[in-house]
């Protein structure tokens, strides 16, 4: 599988040059998991973010009763973990592999060792990440002014 | 070691020389590995071999004690069931006693009854209470036969036994015997497969030499390190392909890049300088074009 090709189809990597999108493959490291195996779960210290390759994953919240309550599935090209990354906190939920599925990631050291070579490209990622968090947000936003 | 340019390292690693080197390594390696399984494997069967011996022996050596148990048991039980038949013997005797006094108070009585003797009545008690006597003491004699039997029995058993768990007992010695003898012959083996096995690294660590020498590198286990003329940085280069202990996917002979400080535990790719010429709109592209010039119409106005 060529990484480089699976980074350029990603929302993430949104504008980013080919040196870029080379120098992004050879950093970040593919991870395979298990249906049904915890990627990371909500309160692990976040510090990378993961981009889904091949499979499904689930992001999960407990509910009042304790019950894991699945509050989106992310397919290929969809990214993931990049809140913790962003403002340091701890994992907000959790994610499980839904099918065995092949993810890439992305480690903040490896994502600071490309910041240095470039930095643009860099830019471009935390614009890509704030454009994503912000529709998000306008999302979350529509929803609950339905409700109100 | 001096310190190289980029172009220098890269010129190493393609170099038919570096090739060639990397190719023998491999191979050395690769024999190294097959000679540490070989040997490992050799002494895993020595000392499978040398505890089974073991083993076997502390199992003979329970059995002999077994079998001496029940030999001893056999010969206790032999000495009871004799104490048994002895004791019935006696009884017997006393019950033949018992019985020809019975009869003569059986004739007495009948000749007594006969003749309206008035002692009939007192014969006839005597009779009984000596009749019942004569019972007990054969129901006695009954019960020492059965308790005789029962020794006899449980003797000859724990004899059989005790012969049966002797002749396993030096069978398990037998066994013990020929696990130590094959242990010792396979020992010669571990000595022989060793001498492959630092044969086998020797070579390694030649050829490792050669390449410290060759390539004017710093080498140690498993990469080749030059120091960067450019910049503080160290050029690494990777024995081995790794996708899963580094910080990212390493593919052998490879040129990476890392700190003097952190080494390999922080490697990064090395990439070529950027052209300075090239100008970068993508930023001002983004803010500066396609936003919406008119405000869209308030809906709650």
């Amino acid at each position: 599988m060529n990484k480089a090709e699976v980074l350029q189809k990603s929302r993430l990597f949104e504008n980013l040059l080919p040196e870029e999108i080379e120098m992004l493959a050879e950093l970040s490291v593919m991870r395979r998991y298990k249906g049904g195996e915890v990627v990371f779960e909500k309160g692990d210290v976040g510090d990378s973010l993961f981009m889904v390759v091949e499979g499904d994953v689930e992001v999960l919240l407990r509910d009042g009763s304790g019950e894991p309550k699945v509050l989106a599935t992310l397919g290929i090209h969809d990214f993931f973990g990049e809140m913790s990354l962003i403002d340091k906190e701890y994992r907000s939920a959790t994610v499980r592999a839904k099918s065995d599925c092949a993810l890439l990631l992305l480690t903040h050291e490896n994502l600071h060792a490309f910041s240095k070579a470039f930095r643009e490209g860099f830019t471009w990622i935390t614009v890509n990440i704030a454009r994503v968090l912000s529709q998000r947000l306008r999302e979350t936003n529509r929803r609950l002014a339905e409700k109100l | 070691m001096k310190a190289k340019q980029l172009p220098e390292v890269r010129e190493i690693v393609n170099s038919e020389l570096f090739r060639s080197w990397f190719d023998a390594l491999t191979k050395a390696r690769l024999a190294a590995r097959e000679a540490s399984l070989r040997h490992d494997e050799v002494l895993t069967q020595v000392h499978l071999m040398e505890f089974r011996a073991e083993l076997a022996q502390k199992k003979a050596m329970d059995a002999l004690y077994r079998s001496g148990d029940y030999e001893n048991a056999s010969a206790q039980m032999q000495a009871e069931a004799s104490e048994l038949e002895n004791k019935s013997l006696e009884v017997v005797g006393q019950f033949e006693k018992q019985r020809v006094m019975c009869t003569e108070l059986w004739v007495a009585l009948t000749k007594a009854e006969e003749q309206n003797d008035p002692r009939a009545k007192r014969i006839k008690d005597d009779y009984e209470r000596e009749t019942a006597k004569k019972t007990l003491l054969w129901e006695e004699v009954e019960s020492l036969w059965a308790a005789s039997l029962a020794k006899n029995l449980a003797m000859i058993e724990n004899r059989a036994k005790g012969k049966r768990v002797r002749k396993e007992s030096e069978q398990l010695f037998a066994n013990a015997e020929q696990g130590s003898r094959s242990a010792a012959a396979l020992k010669a083996e571990t000595q022989e497969s060793a001498r492959a096995l630092e044969q086998a690294e020797e070579a390694v660590r030649d050829l490792m030499n050669k390449g410290r020498t060759q390539f004017d590198a710093v080498v140690h286990e498993d990469f080749l390190y030059w120091a960067a003329r450019e910049n503080k940085l160290v050029y690494v280069v990777p024995l081995f392909s790794d996708s899963e202990h580094y910080n990212i996917e390493l593919t052998a002979c490879t040129v990476y890049q890392c700190e003097r400080t952190r080494g390999v535990e922080f490697l990064e790719p090395v990439m070529e300088p950027q052209k300075a010429t090239r100008v970068d709109t993508r930023l001002d592209d983004f803010f500066l074009k396609d936003r919406p010039k008119v405000k869209r119409e308030k809906q709650d106005a």
